[in-house]
């Protein structure tokens, strides 16, 4: 038989060693995400273990509620529980670690003790190569009107009373921890949703999308977060894929020719160096770089007026990932508006000349690109004034 | 694969890539198709009745009511579904065309392409609305009209069987043309047709991206509602098209027919290389299946082997059919993994 009344107890002594102060008996849906996140490192540290792995757990967590995993962790490794921390955040390995393995393509490429290493040295061992300086463009004057302008948009659950704006040729970032309210807040945009209250305008022109159809012929793209899951068919072909969403307008009777189709497939492997066999080829044959570059094209190929990008770089490797920054400035000069959402403060700083960070569903700072550093994305995304 | 990657490797792992995809394509079916001619030789061979105009003439037209609603039935199963309604709509659109001809005195051919239009309307706005639009379990909206339109049929019809005195229906059971019964004309057509939306139109591309993965489908502006209603609309005219022959060949609209009807077509569509989960096979495959079962079934019962046997043999050979499917599937996963991607 359970006891309840025992198991009532051990949660909160458990959640109390996290400084995580909730009801345990309510549904863990209704909690925020990073209460979620507590809960689930609370029943981690829960079976007394030997070992602990810890695989990105600071990803939506406050600095606060870090700092208190962080003092949980050094008091573990005092009683004898060896911790093995999985994390891209190099500020923390630095914090928290005695020892690092560094992975790369699956392989190990560097092994040692923290006292060896310094910033520099990890992400060379980490990219394979000192990582390139991309120069951004030129900030250009930009006249007329925005091209995405958002006003006291709010969804409940997910974020209230954004407002924001994109003019045409700008890349603005989107920073906040995970469970912040961005991924929605895209969602929202592309029509995925409906949100309760707010104006969204592109290209002035006042638009209510209830569906990803509406909102490719109101001009807007959404290159979504997770390419297997939402962005590609991995069963059909590069070219398949590739001209999905610029001829989902076509009549269905019609036939798939290819005096419509190839265009598009050549100019996305002219244009973003896909490296495929041939066109024809499963899309899940291609490596995770070349694959996010087909959902771009595919995006790009519905020629938008606004693109949005969730994580556009995640799990992608390191050459592709400096392609994919090429591809958005050009696109940027091309006087597209871009929205960019991103765990990777480092990349929103290479990418973004506007940087607005969200805190549970709030807009709490905007930053230009000569205020942004990663360190003040990380304060106001944690919650700090 | 990293950019970094050897080019020779990669190059040469990409050939074999595609290689490899080409061929599994093809091999999806490729098993059955060898087991047909297989079974097909032995019994030629064994059975000296087998090969014989008028039973390869039976086999066909037999067949053909299984293969018409197998055909529909692959557009659903592509988009990762399955109607289990079909046999019941095959007995309802019978009960259907008795009474247009019969009780209403409409036109045998009008009355025929009516039936086969409310079959079509019963599948699209019924289970195609209710699964695509509603957003409703197929497994659950399907059983639930199996149900429904069984009793149905057995209320209309008072469990009695109608007959349908029409020389235009009869013909469809048993008229020929060129010397090929009009059953295996149909059942050619419904083949040609079904292989041309779906190689080529973009509706037939939506069927495959929606099974293939219903979120990207979506996301990449494809209307998965009208798709999903026009897949079940498409089944249900299937079932109306080969409850018309059915009548034909008994010349009567009968309420019994049809009770295993489901599962046989399913049975058929997924040995056909057909994956039911979605995205992946086609008619052809089908077509294939439909045969093999039929070829089968045909050449055991002249055999003189029961028909309890031929259920076993069938079922055994459905399983072990599906176990090289699997298999090949979990290959295809470990030669991507092993590549590194």
């Amino acid at each position: 038989m359970i006891d309840w009344r025992r198991t009532r107890v051990r949660a909160l002594a458990a959640m109390r060693r996290l400084g995580l102060e909730v009801d345990p008996s309510l549904p863990v849906r209704r909690l925020r995400p990073d209460q979620q996140q507590m809960v689930e490192i609370a029943r981690a540290l829960s079976i007394d273990a030997r070992v602990l792995i810890l695989d990105e757990p600071t990803s939506s967590l406050t600095d606060d509620e870090v700092a208190a995993l962080f003092g949980l962790v050094h008091k573990l490794r005092e009683e004898g529980v060896a911790t093995i921390f999985v994390s891209h955040r190099l500020k923390e390995v630095f914090d928290l670690v005695d020892r690092v393995t560094v992975l790369r393509d699956g392989r190990t490429v560097a092994e040692s003790s923290i006292e060896e290493l310094d910033r520099p040295k990890l992400i060379h061992l980490m990219v394979g190569r000192a990582l390139e300086d991309i120069e951004p463009p030129v900030a250009q004057e930009r006249e007329g009107g925005a091209a995405l302008r958002v006003r006291g948009l709010t969804l409940p659950g997910g974020f209230a009373d954004v407002d924001l704006e994109v003019a045409p040729g700008e890349i603005v970032g989107l920073a906040g921890l995970v469970g912040a309210g961005r991924s929605e807040l895209l969602e929202v945009l592309f029509g995925l949703h409906r949100p309760t209250d707010g104006v969204v305008q592109v290209d002035g022109e006042e638009v209510a999308s209830k569906h990803p159809r509406q909102s490719i012929r109101n001009g807007v793209a959404f290159v979504p977060a997770d390419r297997k899951l939402q962005g590609l068919v991995l069963e059909m072909s590069v070219r398949e894929n590739l001209v999905m969403a610029s001829t989902s307008r076509i009549s269905r009777a019609r036939r798939p020719a290819a005096r419509r189709e190839l265009p598009i497939v050549r100019s996305s492997f002219d244009g973003m160096h896909i490296r495929a066999a041939s066109p024809r080829v499963s899309v899940a044959t291609l490596s995770g770089g070349n694959q996010q570059k087909v959902v771009l094209g595919k995006w790009l190929a519905t020629e938008p007026r606004v693109l949005m990008l969730d994580e556009p770089t995640r799990g992608v490797d390191v050459g592709a990932k400096s392609e994919i920054y090429r591809l958005l400035f050009d696109v940027a000069q091309s006087g597209v508006g871009i929205l960019v959402s991103s765990s990777e403060n480092a990349e929103l700083l290479t990418l973004c000349d506007r940087v607005i960070v969200m805190f549970r569903g709030r807009v709490v700072a905007e930053l230009s690109r000569d205020e942004a550093t990663e360190a003040r994305i990380a304060h106001f995304a944690g919650g700090h004034r | 694969m990293s950019a970094e990657a050897p080019v020779a490797g990669s190059q040469r792992q990409r050939v074999l890539d595609h290689a490899v995809g080409a061929w599994s394509a093809a091999s999806r079916y490729a098993v059955v198709l060898l087991l047909l001619v297989g079974i097909f030789v032995y019994f030629s061979v064994s059975q000296s009745d087998f090969l014989s105009q008028a039973n390869i003439e039976n086999l066909l037209t037999s067949s053909s009511i299984l293969f018409v609603v197998s055909i529909g039935m692959t557009f659903v199963v592509l988009t990762g579904g399955i109607d289990l309604s079909v046999g019941s709509l095959l007995a309802l659109s019978g009960i259907v065309l008795s009474t247009l001809f019969n009780d209403w005195g409409l036109g045998a051919p009008l009355a025929v392409v009516l039936t086969c239009l409310i079959a079509a309307l019963l599948g699209g706005a019924v289970n195609g609305v209710l699964i695509g639009k509603v957003g409703l379990s197929f497994f659950v909206v399907t059983l639930g009209t199996l149900s429904l339109y069984r009793g149905i049929v057995n209320i209309w019809s008072d469990t009695e069987t109608t007959y349908i005195t029409s020389g235009f229906v009869d013909g469809i059971g048993f008229g020929k043309l060129a010397g090929v019964p009009y059953p295996v004309w149909i059942m050619v057509a419904t083949y040609v047709v079904a292989l041309v939306v779906l190689r080529w139109t973009y509706f037939g591309r939506d069927v495959y991206s929606v099974g293939g993965n219903v979120t990207a489908a979506r996301l990449s502006g494809i209307n998965v509602a009208r798709t999903l209603i026009l897949v079940y609309a498409i089944s249900g005219l299937c079932a109306g098209i080969a409850g018309v022959i059915q009548a034909g060949r008994l010349g009567a609209a009968s309420p019994l027919v049809g009770e295993s009807t489901p599962l046989d077509a399913a049975a058929a569509v997924l040995l056909g290389g057909t994956s039911f989960l979605g995205g992946v096979g086609g008619v052809t495959g089908t077509a294939v299946g439909v045969l093999f079962i039929a070829t089968l079934q045909n050449g055991l019962s002249i055999a003189a082997v029961s028909s309890f046997w031929q259920q076993i043999v069938t079922g055994a050979i459905l399983i072990v059919a599906i176990s090289i499917d699997r298999i090949q599937q979990q290959g295809g996963l470990r030669r991507r993994r092993d590549a590194g991607l």
